[in-house]
């Protein structure tokens, strides 16, 4: 084989099956986690804090759309689990937690 | 009293990616991706594949996963959701009619590769005096047997999806993926150790790089990325319906299932191309690679019986968890917002699907006709719709941040919406309207009655959901009052 060719198979196999491998341990280790925090309380937040800033976001710039509501509840669930959560799925600062309002 | 259908959901996770990758892996990822990767210059195709995958395929399958779980619907029952009583919720029931044309003649196939899973668990391979062209020959030109294939395969298909989401599809897919994987390992050990083999590595790997300037190249990894990966034929999107709130998307529903759908078309170039060049086959026989080249090999290869046996059941459980995820689709509208069992559904379905096979069953025109009009315009127009509907009527920016990033392992930038709402939109237009234009000059006939076929289609479906038909088929959940 070329040097060539044997820099493209590798680099694919890397590329292909190494993103599948990471993708796939890493979702089964995340989903562990979910099961982890269903077990021990109930429930865990639904958004991470940049998702949440993105969710805030767009409440805030479409006030008259119709589907305004199911943002805020989204938006309201978060902080109220936040709030009353022992552990967090994802990684959050105490601080800010305090700072979030509900809408 | 009240009694509510209550929708099924995944029992693990391990569950659902082996079921949506096993609905992506099928007969194009076994015997296509090799050779079309050595046609189109080796390296510099996976190169173009790659990227467009990237680019077109995760971000697609992410918003097609995403609205199923939003909607927790089927793909008409998502439709009837996001369009209301409109018209435009007929979409949904033209991508359910692609998805049932489909699978009536995939079935044939799936029946191609039980016939010679048959042969290879007694031995036909590596009997004296075989000849994998006679044997090829003899079964193609035996209409009743194809159609008796076709009739086992699609027993097969019912018995595994009347025990539902759980106990069916995820049981089955769970033992099938991880068999298929541990046994394209197994060949294409073999395979590599054979005198000439590495000329196959050689023949896919080799990068020449000036057809990354050939729009031939970049056609043929778009095909490869688009119809490999399943995208927008309303799979991802019905199979994402069985996921919860708390379930990740981006990274299991996008990333993962188009790159481990991938990963078989990898395995497969290290599996059969060394067998290919070591026997000295021509790479680019398409399906008589698998049926003929290969069944060829085996026969003169040591342990001929046990690499035999281990390639063509695994064609078949490829092709077999393909043609159940095609068939769920239809299930599952028909299914929902009915008092009736999934029992009967399933087994209503599967009979139709039955029915309408039988011409592509016994004359293998009818198959190519129908492989012809639903792989040129029929699932390119369930993508644009499933696409379409994504980023403007639903809206991908509510999508990203009321349902994507919801529960995700990783965060989906905005840049996905552009993705969505205007690369792979403009990208199958312009697919449909090259194929169109390409087989016009070739086809006329079969051009013109096939794009007339699927204008009938559209035009038929929204009058139906126009005049509330579609309100017969799938409303949702279901309250019984008694």
């Amino acid at each position: 084989m070329t040097i060539d060719a044997i820099i493209i198979m590798i680099g694919a196999m890397l590329a292909i099956w190494g993103v599948a491998i990471y993708a796939f341990l890493e979702s089964s280790r995340s989903h562990g986690e979910r099961l982890r925090l269903l077990a021990s309380q109930g429930s865990f937040e639904a958004y991470s804090s940049k998702a949440l800033a993105e969710l805030k976001d767009w409440i805030e710039r479409n006030p008259r759309s119709e589907h305004r509501a199911e943002a805020v509840n989204a938006y309201n669930d978060t902080i109220r689990q936040l709030k009353s959560q022992q552990e967090s799925f994802y990684t959050w600062d105490k601080a800010e937690i305090e700072r979030l309002k509900e809408i | 009293m009240s009694k509510k259908i209550v929708r099924e959901q995944w029992g693990t996770r391990f569950g659902y990616l082996m079921a949506v990758v096993g609905a992506m892996v099928g007969a194009g990822n076994l015997w296509r991706m090799p050779y079309v990767a050595g046609e189109n210059g080796g390296g510099a195709f996976l190169v173009a594949y790659f990227l467009l995958l990237y680019l077109i395929a995760v971000p697609g399958l992410m918003g097609e996963a995403s609205l199923g779980r939003y909607a927790k619907k089927s793909v008409v029952g998502t439709f009837r959701h996001i369009f209301g009583n409109s018209r435009w919720a007929g979409l949904g029931l033209v991508i359910l009619i692609v998805n049932i044309a489909l699978m009536s003649y995939y079935s044939s196939v799936v029946g191609w590769t039980l016939y010679y899973a048959f042969h290879s668990v007694i031995g036909t391979f590596t009997s004296e005096g075989f000849d994998a062209v006679v044997m090829w020959e003899e079964f193609s030109s035996n209409p009743m047997m194809s159609l008796a294939m076709h009739t086992i395969a699609m027993i097969i298909v019912t018995g595994i999806l009347v025990f539902g989401v759980k106990k069916g599809i995820e049981r089955t897919v769970k033992w099938m993926i991880p068999i298929l994987a541990i046994s394209l390992v197994i060949i294409a050990i073999r395979g590599l150790t054979l005198p000439g083999a590495i000329e196959g590595l050689q023949f896919s790997f080799s990068p020449s790089w000036e057809y990354l300037a050939k729009s031939e190249t970049w056609l043929a990894a778009l095909g490869q990325a688009l119809f490999s990966t399943g995208l927008g034929w309303g799979i991802a999107l019905t199979y994402g319906s069985y996921l919860s709130d708390k379930d990740d998307i981006p990274v299991g529903g996008g990333i993962f299932t188009a790159i481990g759908d991938t990963s078989f078309g990898l395995l497969a170039i290290f599996a059969i191309f060394p067998i290919v060049f070591a026997f000295g086959m021509s790479p680019s026989s398409g399906a008589q690679l698998a049926f003929v080249a290969l069944g060829s090999a085996f026969s003169e290869m040591a342990f001929g019986y046990l690499f035999a046996l281990l390639f063509f059941v695994s064609f078949l459980f490829a092709n077999m968890t393909s043609a159940v995820a095609i068939t769920e689709v239809g299930v599952s509208s028909y299914f929902e917002g009915k008092s009736f069992s999934r029992i009967r559904a399933t087994v209503t379905t599967c009979a139709t699907i039955w029915l309408l096979g039988i011409p592509s069953a016994i004359d293998v025109s009818v198959l190519g006709y129908l492989d012809f009009v639903v792989g040129n315009w029929g699932l390119p127009l369930s993508t644009l719709i499933i696409m379409l509907t994504v980023g403007w009527k639903f809206d991908a920016w509510r999508m990203r941040v009321v349902d994507l990033n919801r529960a995700s392992d990783m965060h989906v930038r905005g840049a996905w919406e552009w993705g969505i709402r205007y690369m792979i939109p403009v990208i199958m237009a312009g697919i449909m309207l090259y194929f169109m234009i390409s087989n016009f000059q070739t086809s006329p006939v079969m051009t013109m009655t096939g794009i007339g076929l699927i204008i009938a289609t559209v035009a038929i479906c929204l009058w139906l959901a126009g005049r509330g038909a579609g309100d017969t088929i799938a409303t949702g959940k279901v309250e019984l009052e008694k």
